[in-house]
């Protein structure tokens, strides 16, 4: 029996009218999508329009949305890596919603902050960086796989894809990352850490 | 899924003003539209078959105390008279799940509910999210309309239900 705040209790609240129900998983969640934006796009102000984009996104696509394990979150998560992929398209397709929100205000705090986030997620930080090779889908699997260490069945159900094609797609991609990473300059000590996670790959 | 709760997070303001213009998003919808103008026909539609039902009751002086048999709605009287037309202003209150028959017992609790909320509020929206909740009247009593279903009259006159030509709560 779902809990009446789970997920898929406020998904299905929301397709059916609610909106309220529709804010609740934004605040429930965005802070996940706007690190994981962060991640792609080393930008703040690139980040908050990807999470824009990733709801406007999840309810334009309502019908397709998929909820595993009673969560959007994966769901949300693949999206997010395609909006921060597509984030020219997204921006011109919401162009008129984004006009709506207020300026970024540029402190010098919010600034540093990123930084020290982003150094700290170094690791993660290359992976993604070595993943431009890779195809959207591709890009996708590592992502849920290997960065946010999702079971491959919720990889396979977020994606709507067979779960021999993901550990297929999986292989082939660890591959091409562990020749990817091999070839990435040594940098401070994130070089050995980004090594030590080539060689898991 | 790895943890990053070290990471900063979205400028709180453009967060809020982002939620407030999704909820608008969504809002518009042609989707949401079609859905908002079904339940206001559902509700105009539940407050005709309160006035039919009034209609059908009206003449009547005395009527003997019944229990409640119709379990799947209770109507929540907004006055304890009736309108000009014989009929009973209020709305219904649908109970849709198997909690029902719990929830009709309950009725009182059910439209002090709907009073809290506002409904009977003079400057009541229904597409709001954000209605000022509204004063409970200090007390209820519990009629049965003709097809057997829960009234709850917003009154202190424990005869209310004969002076309105409904049958009172059987004890």
């Amino acid at each position: 029996m779902q809990a009446r705040d789970s997920d898929a209790a406020l998904w299905l609240a929301a397709v059916s009218g609610s909106d309220s129900a529709f804010a609740k998983l934004f605040d429930r969640h965005r802070l996940r999508v706007f690190r994981k934006a962060l991640l792609r796009t080393e930008n703040v102000q690139d980040a908050e329009d990807v999470v824009a984009g990733v709801f406007f996104e999840a309810w334009r696509n309502r019908k397709k949305v998929r909820i595993v394990d009673d969560s959007i979150l994966p769901w949300l998560l693949t999206v997010t890596v395609n909006v921060a992929l597509n984030l020219n398209r997204s921006k011109r397709r919401y162009r008129r919603l984004l006009a709506l929100l207020p300026p970024p205000e540029d402190t010098v705090e919010v600034a540093q902050a990123v930084d020290g986030y982003l150094d700290g997620q170094a690791v993660r930080s290359r992976l993604i960086s070595s993943l431009k090779g890779l195809s959207a889908v591709d890009q996708s699997i590592v992502e849920l796989a290997l960065v946010e260490e999702l079971p491959l069945a919720a990889v396979a159900a977020a994606l709507d894809l067979p779960i021999g094609t993901v550990k297929s797609k999986l292989h082939r991609a660890r591959k091409k990352l562990q020749s990817n990473l091999g070839a990435l300059p040594e940098s401070k000590s994130t070089g050995r850490e980004l090594n030590a996670l080539g060689g898991e790959l | 899924m790895s943890d990053t709760s070290d990471a900063p997070g979205m400028d709180e303001r453009r967060a809020q003003a982002l939620r407030s213009v999704l909820t608008d998003y969504v809002r518009e919808t042609p989707e949401r539209r079609r859905q908002v103008r079904r339940r206001r026909l559902f509700l105009w539609g539940g407050t005709g078959l309160v006035v039919l039902a009034g209609a059908g009751v009206a003449g009547a002086a005395v009527v003997q105390a019944q229990r409640v048999t119709n379990a799947t709605y209770v109507t929540c009287l907004e006055s304890d008279e009736r309108g000009p037309s014989g009929s009973y202003p209020g709305a219904t209150a649908s109970i849709a799940d198997n909690a029902g028959p719990g929830r009709v017992d309950d009725a009182i609790g059910l439209c002090s509910e709907m009073w809290r909320q506002g409904v009977f509020a003079a400057d009541f929206d229904p597409l709001s999210p954000t209605n000022a909740p509204a004063a409970v009247p200090s007390d209820f009593q519990v009629c049965v309309m003709r097809d057997g279903s829960a009234a709850v009259v917003p009154s202190e006159n424990s005869l209310i239900c004969d002076a309105i030509g409904l049958a009172p709560l059987e004890p």
